[in-house]
């Protein structure tokens, strides 16, 4: 059974992402949301626009904030999980419904309210994944899983053991056996 | 044979158990030196940092520190201390504890490392510094 990953990506978007997206926007779609450079991709992957909840989809969140410029990593990373034919959505960031995680978050970065009315609610989890291990430590310190971002293809994979330990049930002691 | 060696890899480190994993870089250089078989060999030029082979997961980097932290305080008493140049005792502490080197082989012109093994750089010295490892590779190059 394929692992489904619904990932909700947020970051600052660098102009050749961005051009890259818009050339793209059957399938991303960027919004901006604020003045400061940031913005959010916007849309879902493989037909485009509002996709019921599935309440059965496991759930795996990424949220990418505050970086740049190698988030080109990160739309081919998108596409990579495409073409292998993982449901793949990206949606509004929750970070209003993760209250907790407001005080992580770098000064600046919009709350984004609107968003909190139409997003599902039914996050099974959140993973926060930085290139900073600051915020990943600070994450990971207040009981909030992350990844410190390093390439997208070890990202791809970390996202892959924590989807398949999600879609398992109860996370395995030893998933990787220890490499 | 070739051998290419005093190949250097410069690491801007925070300090305080900064950590970056080295592995693209180092099979960068695996690629342009255009060694198909044989091993790479790092030295990392430091007396408070290490190198390491390991998963490179936050949580496993977060659980180290906290062990290290637990063994080698880095606020403890050091008798480097007295020496009243630096205050960096529990970084040399912690760096003779791990390697300063690693071989690593080469087939087909990759690095023969485990599926999780990253080649993980790690500094234990109070503060930031310019760091470097210098590379070695040994081996048949591609025709």
């Amino acid at each position: 059974m394929k692992t489904s990953l619904r990932f909700y990506l947020y970051g600052t978007i660098a102009p050749d992402v961005r051009n890259l997206v818009a050339d793209d926007n059957s399938r991303l779609a960027l919004v901006p949301s604020s003045p400061t450079g940031l913005y959010l991709i916007d849309t879902c992957l493989r037909g485009g626009g509002e996709t019921p909840v599935d309440p059965h989809m496991q759930t795996v969140v990424a949220s990418l904030y505050g970086e740049q410029p190698s988030d080109i990593d990160l739309v081919q990373f998108v596409n990579d999980l495409c073409v292998e034919g993982a449901r793949v959505e990206v949606i509004m960031p929750p970070i209003p419904l993760l209250g907790e995680y407001r005080a992580i978050l770098p000064a600046g970065v919009p709350t984004f309210m609107e968003s909190e009315a139409t997003l599902p609610g039914r996050l099974d989890r959140f993973v926060l994944v930085s290139r900073q291990m600051s915020h990943v430590e600070r994450a990971i310190r207040q009981g909030v899983p992350a990844i410190h971002y390093q390439s997208a293809s070890r990202l791809k994979r970390e996202l892959a053991l924590r989807g398949s330990a999600l879609q398992s049930g109860a996370p395995r002691a030893y998933p990787d056996n220890g490499g | 044979m070739v051998a290419l060696t005093g190949i250097p890899l410069t690491i801007y480190s925070d300090g305080q158990y900064y950590s970056e994993v080295l592995t693209d870089r180092v099979q960068d250089a695996v690629v342009t030196g255009r060694i198909e078989t044989g091993y790479v060999h790092l030295l990392l030029q430091h007396t408070t940092s290490a190198l390491m082979l390991v998963e490179h997961e936050a949580g496993f980097i977060i659980d180290l520190k906290a062990v290290l932290e637990r063994v080698v305080p880095s606020d403890g008493e050091f008798h480097h201390h007295l020496r009243g140049i630096d205050k960096n005792g529990a970084g040399h502490v912690l760096s003779a504890l791990f390697n300063k080197t690693l071989s690593i082989p080469i087939a087909d012109g990759k690095m023969l490392l485990g599926t999780y093994q990253e080649v993980l750089f790690m500094d234990f010295q109070p503060e930031n510094a310019e760091r470097t490892v210098v590379m070695s590779l040994f081996g048949e190059t591609r025709e």
